[in-house]
């Protein structure tokens, strides 16, 4: 049978899963990179429900979201980023995401179709004033 | 054992693995540290040695098997989820196995990364927003849950090549 006399790892195989361990940890410095966040946006079932500009915000407030079926989100906005309080959700993917600050990052609540995200500005490598 | 028969069993047998395994580790509190919602993916160790050792069609069936619980049980986003990720995630591990020189490890590895790569599609489908945030985490965890699989198979390849024998003579 073509499984009965195979390694677990060989050498070769090993250095392969070095290198998917260097690009992950490349990409998550890439991300880290990213423009920083101007502006948080709220999808419910593809369409923007709240959009709040961060520099705005005096201090960090609580919105609640209804999420598609019977979820219930609280999502937190403020001017150091946006984050998703608490969910019914079952997943709480949404919540384990912790607070999102640069433009790209995004919360994601499947079972409730929302989707919390950051916009950045993109045509400017460094802002001066 | 008429074919027929054996076969039978043998589907019914791994089916009901890939299922309890799905059940259990989706009842495995959540480790601190580890993405929410991430999954140890179990169920992998059952499609990889059908991938491997009995073809294409027994692990594609496996696939149908899971993600058609997964409709039933939690609605059509963790069907999809599943379906796309079990798919991608089978071909990769078939078409990995087909060289003699692969190890379990790297199988299941790609296997892992596979079955997250496809859900994340589904992710960016349903919601059209950038998911590139989750790539490291997944890629990094996807590793770790790969080389597990592996691990598992190649501790439980005995029994499951006993079984596969004595159904599939």
């Amino acid at each position: 049978m073509k499984l009965k006399n195979r390694a677990f790892l060989s050498k070769r195989d090993g250095l392969w899963i070095a290198l998917a361990l260097l690009a992950a940890g490349a990409l998550f410095l890439l991300g880290r990179t990213g423009p920083q966040g101007q502006r948080a946006v709220v999808e419910v079932d593809g369409q923007e429900v709240l959009a709040c500009s961060l520099a705005s915000m005096a201090g960090p407030e609580e919105y609640p979201i209804a999420g598609a079926g019977d979820v219930a989100l609280v999502v937190e906005i403020g001017p150091e980023g946006a984050r998703v309080v608490s969910s019914s959700c079952p997943d709480q993917t949404c919540v384990g995401m912790g607070r999102l600050t640069r433009g790209g990052d995004a919360a994601l609540c499947l079972p409730g179709r929302v989707v919390l995200r950051i916009e950045g500005r993109t045509d400017a490598d460094a802002e001066t004033y | 054992m008429r074919k027929k028969t054996g076969a039978l069993a043998l589907g019914g047998l791994l089916g009901a693995l890939v299922l309890a395994l799905s059940l259990l580790e989706a009842a495995l509190p959540p480790l601190p540290g580890t993405p929410p919602g991430a999954k140890l993916g179990l169920s992998n160790i059952v499609v990889m040695y059908a991938a491997g050792s009995l073809g294409l069609p027994w692990a594609l069936a496996l696939v149908l098997v899971k993600g058609g619980f997964a409709l039933l049980a939690r609605g059509i986003t963790a069907g999809l989820m599943s379906f796309s990720g079990g798919l991608l995630s089978t071909l990769a591990m078939w078409l990995l196995l087909r060289r003699p020189g692969v190890s379990l490890g790297l199988a299941g590895v790609c296997g892992a990364l596979a079955h997250n790569g496809g859900q994340l599609v589904i992710a960016w489908l349903i919601t059209a927003t950038p998911v590139t945030i989750y790539l490291p985490m997944l890629g990094v965890f996807g590793v770790l849950t790969g080389l597990l699989t592996g691990a598992v198979l190649k501790l439980t390849l005995p029994a499951l090549e006993r079984l596969g024998q004595r159904l599939l003579p």
